[in-house]
């Protein structure tokens, strides 16, 4: 048995290898338009960290942030916001669209292998530049930053289980393409309300109470603002527990939904294929 | 003029082809702009004045915002989106040769009449905006937010006809224009929030913080004449050099044909 998981973790391996290999070569040939999504996703974090350094400097410290935890949420944010960014909805949608999903499926690999790898393609290229940047942004805000082993490990942990979380999220917004063409407008949609209320424009703790119980009934928290809190300690461990158990039921929770809803689509897939 | 007309109808018959399409714009739009509410609640709700703004003030500059974006989603964009695709296949031919001046069939052609929309949603804010403004908005006040909004609209035309002239030296220029749309989101807040070097960067390399913060500053009576003039002053002179570079980018340029 245990050889034949051995077998198996080989084989998944050597397939992401050569997954990687041609999603690499695929993100080179875009690395322009790469370059320029990173630095869209830049803007938010300098726009919101100017708000609330403004804010903060009239008001003082609003729920234990002062300014240099502003300054440091939102300097982590931008790492955040790179690591968990995921986006197949609209790939699945075409390759749906276009019928390309057949040929897809006959390869001896589920088609999510792909959309997978070609996720950390995206977010590895784009650490040539955004290692750069984010040395910069370090150097030129100063934020205040636990930089223990423990710390840094801790967040490498809720960062990896954020992007992990948001990308399931958005692969059941990407299994509604079997149904409708608009399951990107969907996806928008929540999305803009989930970076509103989950720690985007602010840290929860400085939201209203009516969107913070928002806030609890989406994953957005544990996918932007958690691993930001964790990066930044803001929380004592209690609460760091708390929210990685959180975010694991999370995943656990939204990987049975996915392949639920995969298994479902298929089927109504290939009734209209064939 | 008249030409602006026929474009107008003509896009505004395409447009009313896809309804379902007009109600999606319009659902999206509106869901941005609550969105933008909800922020400015939060921010709100921790403090009566950012950088020196109130509450209404701030609306009224995130009015000028959707004004502006609507005309650029309306007129500009969809406009010069086509000049990339028609210098790589060469069809610009058939632009140059039209009896109308070049500059202007490129600028306005294309017109989305659903996106103009969001500059009626952008006027009803400032609107809005204004009727809860503690002082009275006199004629001077309105004059200046007008005027100064004429001037940015003027600016960052230019600056989109300079960018587009690229074009003639570098084909794959499409990107470019995304790299405004993440500096124009700057333009939904004052500019006084921003770190100095942003502040330049968003004020004279690309001018869209401008276009919104000194309209709403108009508004609340902090616009001196002064500075009016001198705005109207840079808009007459980006107007000028980018008219002169988009004609020496058409000297420039020879077709895929010739």
């Amino acid at each position: 048995m245990i050889a034949g998981a051995l077998r198996a973790v080989a084989g998944l391996w050597r397939g992401y290898k050569a997954l990687l290999h041609l999603t690499w070569s695929e993100m080179l040939q875009y690395r322009a338009a790469v370059f320029i999504w990173t630095l869209w996703s830049l803007a938010g974090p300098i726009i919101h960290l100017s708000v609330w350094s403004s804010i903060v400097a009239a008001e003082g410290a609003l729920a234990g942030y002062d300014r240099g935890a502003i300054v440091a949420y939102f300097v982590v944010q931008s790492v955040v916001y790179h690591f968990t960014g995921a986006w197949q909805v609209w790939d699945f949608s075409y390759l749906i669209r276009t019928g390309r999903l057949s040929a897809r499926l006959v390869k001896p690999f589920d088609p999510s292998h792909h959309l997978v790898a070609s996720n950390v393609a995206f977010k590895l290229m784009n650490l040539v530049w955004l290692i750069p940047i984010w040395t910069g942004m370090y150097l030129y805000f100063r934020p205040e930053l636990p930089l223990g082993v423990g710390s840094v490990l801790t967040f490498l942990l809720a960062l990896l289980l954020a992007s992990v979380l948001l990308f399931l999220w958005n692969q059941c917004f990407a299994m509604i393409a079997f149904w409708t063409v608009r399951a990107s407008a969907f996806y928008e949609f929540a999305d803009a309300l989930g970076y509103m209320v989950g720690g985007g424009i602010a840290p929860v703790a400085l939201i209203p109470p009516a969107l913070q119980s928002i806030s609890r009934a989406l994953p957005y928290y544990y996918g932007v603002g958690f691993p930001i809190e964790v990066g930044i300690g803001a929380l004592d461990g209690a609460a760091v527990r708390a929210g990685l158990w959180a975010s694991a039921l999370w995943i656990a929770a939204l990987f049975v939904i996915y392949r639920l809803l995969w298994r479902w689509g298929l089927k109504r897939f290939s009734a209209v294929g064939a | 003029m008249r030409l602006l007309g026929v474009f107008f109808k003509i896009s505004f018959q395409d447009d009313a082809a896809y309804r379902g399409e007009f109600w999606m714009r319009l659902a999206a739009t509106l869901y941005s702009l609550a969105g933008a509410f909800v922020g400015i609640w939060i921010f709100f709700s921790h403090t009566d004045r950012i950088a020196g703004w109130t509450v209404d003030e701030v609306v009224i500059l995130l009015g000028a915002f959707h004004i502006v974006a609507g005309v650029i989603r309306t007129v500009l964009g969809p406009s010069f989106e086509r000049i990339v695709e028609e210098v790589r296949e060469g069809t610009l031919d058939f632009v140059l040769t039209k009896p109308a001046s070049s500059q202007f069939l490129v600028s306005f052609r294309r017109i989305v009449s659903a996106a103009a929309m969001e500059c009626l949603m952008g006027a009803g804010l400032v609107g809005y905006g204004i009727s809860r403004l503690s002082q009275q908005t006199g004629l001077y006040t309105a004059f200046a937010f007008a005027f100064a909004l004429a001037c940015g609209l003027a600016v960052l035309y230019s600056f989109w006809l300079f960018l587009n002239t690229l074009v003639f030296w570098f084909v794959r220029i499409d990107n470019v224009t995304q790299i405004f749309w993440a500096l124009f989101e700057a333009g939904r807040y004052p500019l006084d929030i921003y770190p100095g070097w942003l502040r330049v960067l968003v004020t004279y390399i690309v001018p869209v913080g401008v276009v919104t913060t000194f309209p709403a500053q108009g508004i609340a009576g902090r616009l001196a004449p002064a500075s009016l003039l001198w705005y109207a002053a840079a808009a007459a002179l980006s107007l000028y050099i980018s008219s002169r570079f988009w004609r020496f980018g058409v000297a420039h340029y020879t077709s895929a044909s010739s």
